[in-house]
């Protein structure tokens, strides 16, 4: 018997932030009816448990490597196996719990602004955030489907977040009809994995699996697919990927971050771990598969992006674009060389900063000019030069161009391919970087060349998303300029697997 | 005639499909919420099932059931909620003429 409760320190202690910015929705309340400092508050106290968490989660990290015993390969499991915590987990936790942080960051005066009950916004963050960490570490079916149950239930809420707003309401009961769907799939899924194996456990399973060869069961065949059409909604990879748009641009721009960033990490999670149960045969056929649909997503994502007016809805295909890149990485891990699926942490690390960036600079413009349309930005940079650089850095870096991380990230996607054996895959992903060159570059220029028509005035930017966007930009120029301690440690995250 | 698994197996199957089909085509958004249960449900039965004939002695397909039921209790909860919203901005539940994003 092992009852564990040490693993689950970060969750209990963000679970407990959760708590405390409820409650503190009401302690914090001052009699004047002048909100802004409980919120102000309420925002710190959430900072504050986010960073605790992420201080425990790098500590676990310091300590396996100081413990000889463990020689930097840990692997603790907990509850009869249905929850483990492993290199791999903690890389994936701390990139979510980071994520989650610059997200409060970059949302700290919007959420000031425009939401009244700042307390739930916080606390259900807090709890999607440990819906995430829940996905990077199940290891087992039941806890596996409860912590994509944990991120989804609390984002539908986030969507619908602006009570008043019609399109955030629409995009709340969007996002709730799909992602119902998909997990009624992936539950079904999930019933004929275990009516053919009768085992719950992933290491059990991938034993029990290991005799289905070619010419495969049709059942099993039904539930890879249902799982796989289940978890791919998460990561919004095509044909999955139709509620990305309608409900990025509803819901309020911190919880459009949020889904863009921290949810789409957690789906990664879920999805290699749910890649490892597959025996070698079924893989190669699997590679296949990947290979198709990743080419359609990423394809889908840069040619729909292009006839885009509104920024939220470029960034929702842009974030489908980059699901399709990141889909690549799958290939040398069904191959069997896991460790190439450091490429995918590395990127995803890339892929925070940027997106960051991105949306602090959309938060920061859409405030004063009252759209997200991207025709509302024009000459924006003769105002503010310094979130204008922030942004136009971030945008080359989603580009994959040097000198930025996300050209570093990508490089090392597409050697992965080539080295797995799939050059044209490389080819079409290169391909598809230079499409997207062309509406990334559209938004820098008009920020940079339209002039404005209207006296648009700018206020100075609040020091939180300041902050989040010196942290991203020098973010993206250290991943591109020192990036092999970073490869260094996504390998080392891999030897778990 | 006795009844197998088979017999559960196919009801669970057609509970399902009723259920995806009720939610890819329902025009009112409370069917299509009854429609994400009725999948769920088809699910439950096909674990339970599974449970009984395949793992007999353990109850993990139970246990699991029970986690369903509990998590979609909290989902209809707040897809209520989410329902109920719209109907205050929108004056109507029709799926169809929800669609101001569409373009």
């Amino acid at each position: 018997m092992n009852l564990n409760f040490g693993v689950f320190t970060p969750e209990i202690i963000l679970l407990l932030t959760a708590c405390i910015v409820v409650f503190g929705e009401w302690a914090f309340k001052s009699v004047d009816g002048n909100n802004n400092k409980k919120n102000r508050n309420i925002g710190f106290v959430t900072l504050l448990g986010l960073t605790i968490t992420l201080a425990i989660l790098i500590s676990f990290k310091v300590v396996s490597y100081g413990l000889p015993t463990y020689l930097g390969n840990l692997k603790e499991s907990t509850f009869w196996g249905s929850f483990v915590l492993d290199d791999l987990s903690i890389y994936f936790k701390i990139i979510i719990v980071f994520s989650a942080i610059m997200t409060v960051l970059i949302s700290f005066r919007y959420v000031n602004e425009k939401i009244i009950h700042v307390g739930e916004f916080y606390a259900l963050l807090c709890l999607a955030t440990i819906g995430g960490m829940f996905m990077s570490s199940a290891a087992e079916m039941i806890t596996f489907y409860l912590g994509i149950e944990l991120i989804s239930i609390t984002s539908y809420v986030l969507c619908a977040f602006n009570k008043d707003n019609q399109k955030s309401s629409e995009s709340g009961l969007k996002y709730l009809v799909v992602g119902s769907l998909s997990s009624a799939l992936l539950l079904y899924g999930f019933s004929l994995l275990f009516g053919l194996t009768g085992k719950l456990n992933f290491e059990d399973l991938a034993l029990a699996l290991e005799k289905f060869t070619t010419p495969l069961n049709t059942i099993y065949v039904i539930a890879i697919m249902m799982t796989l059409a289940g978890i791919s909604y998460k990561i919004a990879a095509v044909p999955f990927h139709m509620w990305a748009p309608d409900v990025y641009e509803g819901a309020p721009t911190p919880v459009t971050a949020f889904l863009a960033i921290t949810s789409k990490i957690a789906g990664f999670a879920a999805f290699i771990r749910f890649l490892e149960i597959f025996n070698l045969d079924v893989s190669s056929k699997l590679i296949i598969l990947i290979a198709i649909l990743s080419v359609v997503t990423m394809t889908i994502g840069n040619v729909l992006a292009i006839v885009q007016t509104n920024l939220k809805r470029l960034f929702a295909y842009s974030s489908i674009a980059h699901a399709g890149y990141l889909m690549i990485g799958f290939i040398p891990l069904l191959q069997g060389k896991v460790q190439e699926v450091s490429t995918i942490l590395f990127y995803l690390t890339a892929y925070i900063f940027m997106n960051i960036g991105a949306f602090a600079s959309i938060i920061y413009f859409s405030k004063y000019t009252g759209s997200t349309d991207i025709d509302s930005f024009s000459g924006v940079a003769k105002k503010a030069p310094f979130f204008a650089f922030v942004f136009s850095a971030c945008l080359v870096s989603l580009a994959g161009l040097p000198p930025f991380g996300g050209f570093t990230g990508k490089f090392y996607l597409f050697v992965s391919a080539v080295n797995s054996g799939y050059t044209w895959l490389a080819f079409v992903g290169a391909l598809n970087s230079v499409i997207s060159l062309y509406f990334y570059v559209r938004i820098i220029k008009v920020m940079y060349f339209k002039d404005n028509k209207e006296d648009l005035v700018l206020g100075l930017p609040n020091a939180a998303s300041l902050t989040a966007a010196i942290i991203s930009l020098v973010g993206i120029l250290i991943l591109f300029l020192v990036p092999s301690p970073f490869i260094q440690m996504a390998i080392e995250a891999t030897t778990s697997l | 005639m006795s009844i197998t698994l088979y017999h559960y197996l196919i009801l669970a199957a057609i509970l399902f499909c009723i259920g995806i089909y009720g939610i890819l085509t329902s025009k009112h958004a409370v069917r299509v919420l009854m429609s994400i249960e009725i999948a769920f449900a088809g699910v439950s039965i096909n674990l339970v099932a599974f449970s009984n004939y395949i793992t007999p002695g353990t109850l993990a397909g139970q246990i699991f059931t029970l986690f369903i039921m509990t998590v979609s209790a909290a989902e209809a909860g707040v897809a209520l909620a989410i329902i109920f919203n719209i109907y205050k901005n929108f004056r109507t539940v029709d799926i169809d003429k929800i669609d101001l994003m569409k373009r």
